[in-house]
């Protein structure tokens, strides 16, 4: 259980919880802290367990990919989550979500040891299962990957595929060793993918170690507008451009934490690079728009905020209720309340707020 | 419909030929494709660019196997590309369509070859 005062602290805020419709949150991360490292590092072997274990560690431990100091006083943590409990109280309890998709940003793409992020992913996944999904119905995970060693990814993933809550597979961009998400060396593992059908989910870091000049922005506000924006179009644009949607016509994509607000312009930007480069994208049959509307799901959060509400309504008209999915990126500073989101969808039809809010996760990710 | 001699055939002869001629306020290229003979007029959809003055190529079309996962690239349609000199749009001029969007095609009028004259139909 996380600490009770922040716990108590969040769940004031949150006391109004979304009623009148389902909500599935795409977005909700386990806390990769000591307490969770030190249960992870029993599932694995020396001499890696000692690296995992905080208390036989002798080094810091590497970032998920946050340059966390330049956060001052201030964490990119509400309060942290370990247990069930500390999703079924302020998310199923306080905001009125009813299923959850958990993910953990871990550092398996980021840790010099290729052999040590390989086996520190698995034992996550083994340590999710046992500790979290398999204690509630309405809990479901993904399957964390190291992108670094597609085979391994791949063999990961036919490992877990059959258990029923990990419902996709989960990859940390920006980390010094994810290659881009359209890498043709990561098509082995779209085919395992697409083998079990199962979706291939995207989530952003900071991308400051890929692209230096972000630490150059010295405000944090500077950095956290530009760099998980940036990722997440890197990967949109790589997937898009290198044709997987073309390769794998089954698979569908999950980009979360990418904010929603540039997605408009970047269809229209992608059309144009395909109409002017085509003989360079020889794959590609529709343009890059098709293949987004068909494949292609955005994570809501963190929504933009206009003055004019009319140009929210514009933003999920263009981008459509078809390809958007709500999540709140629990236990983060910056997370979605369900209301922000709803308030938004009021002017939609009711299947297309119930679309946004929860059914589309539910098809994509085959919620039970 | 109207006929009008628009060169002698020798301008045109030789696959890669081109003829840009002016029909009233019309500009329309003339193009030897492999021996077939297209005429389209010098213009681009996209932002009126002047088409038929752009460099005639081919283009690179793509399979993936599913197999082995590789992507094999090949290059095709060697002289039946008119690539616009704008913005680089490929225009088929054998199926008259742009290649990055089939919808999009060309006002197209027929040309015959008759005694030793090149005879564009409008
Ligand atoms: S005007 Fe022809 S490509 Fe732009």
């Amino acid at each position: 259980m996380a600490q009770s005062e922040d716990m108590a602290r969040f769940l004031e805020a949150a006391a109004r919880p979304l009623q009148s419709s389902q909500v599935v949150d795409a977005d909700v991360h386990i806390t990769y802290n000591s307490e969770v490292r030190r249960q992870v590092a029993t599932y694995m072997e020396k001499p890696y367990r000692d690296y995992v274990n905080p208390d036989t560690s002798k080094d810091a431990y590497p970032s998920h990919g946050w340059p966390k100091s330049l956060g001052g006083t201030r964490s990119f943590q509400i309060t942290d989550v370990t247990s069930p409990e500390d999703v079924i109280e302020p998310l199923f309890d306080g905001f009125g979500v009813d299923s959850a998709i958990l993910n953990l940003l871990s550092p398996g793409d980021a840790v010099i040891k290729t052999e040590r992020g390989l086996q520190e992913t698995r034992a996550i996944n083994d340590w999710m299962l046992d500790t979290m999904l398999d204690a509630h119905d309405d809990l479901y995970g993904l399957i964390i990957l190291a992108g670094r060693d597609p085979d391994h990814a791949a063999e990961e993933i036919d490992r877990l595929a059959d258990e029923d809550s990990f419902v996709g597979a989960f990859f940390t961009l920006g980390q010094e060793f994810m290659p881009p998400a359209g890498d043709p060396k990561l098509d082995v593992v779209y085919q395992a993918l697409e083998r079990h059908d199962l979706p291939a989910v995207y989530h952003i870091t900071g991308l400051h170690r890929k692209a230096p000049v972000l630490r150059e922005l010295e405000k944090v506000s500077a950095w956290h507008a530009t760099g998980p924006a940036w990722a997440a179009q890197l990967a949109l644009t790589s997937l898009v451009l290198q044709g997987v949607p073309e390769k794998f016509p089954d698979l569908e994509f999950v980009l979360l934490e990418g904010g929603i607000g540039w997605v408009p312009g970047w269809l229209g930007r992608l059309n144009r690079e395909y109409s002017q480069w085509r003989s360079e994208l020889p794959l590609l049959e529709k343009s890059p728009e098709q293949y987004i509307r068909e494949s292609m799901y955005f994570g809501t959060q963190p929504l933009p905020e206009f003055e004019d509400p009319e140009h929210m309504r514009n933003t999920i008209e263009m981008i459509g209720a078809d390809s958007l999915m709500f999540a709140t990126d629990h236990p983060h500073y910056d997370f979605d309340h369900p209301r922000a989101m709803d308030k938004f969808l009021q002017h939609f039809e009711d299947d297309e707020r119930e679309r946004v809010l929860a059914g589309n996760a539910r098809d994509v990710f085959d919620l039970g | 419909m109207s006929e009008h001699v628009v060169a002698d055939a020798g301008e045109i002869s030789t696959p890669g030929d081109r003829l840009m001629v002016t029909i009233g306020s019309r500009q329309i290229g003339i193009f030897n494709v492999n021996g077939e003979y297209y005429a389209y007029p010098n213009w681009c959809p996209h932002q009126d660019g002047p088409l038929c003055a752009g460099p005639v190529d081919g283009t690179t079309d793509a399979v993936y196997d599913r197999e082995t996962l590789t992507e094999t690239e090949t290059w095709v349609k060697d002289g039946e590309i008119l690539r616009c000199p704008w913005h680089s749009w490929e225009f088929d001029m054998v199926e008259n369509e742009f290649l990055h969007d089939s919808d999009i095609t060309l006002p197209s009028f027929p040309v015959r070859i008759e005694d030793d004259d090149v005879i564009l139909i409008l």
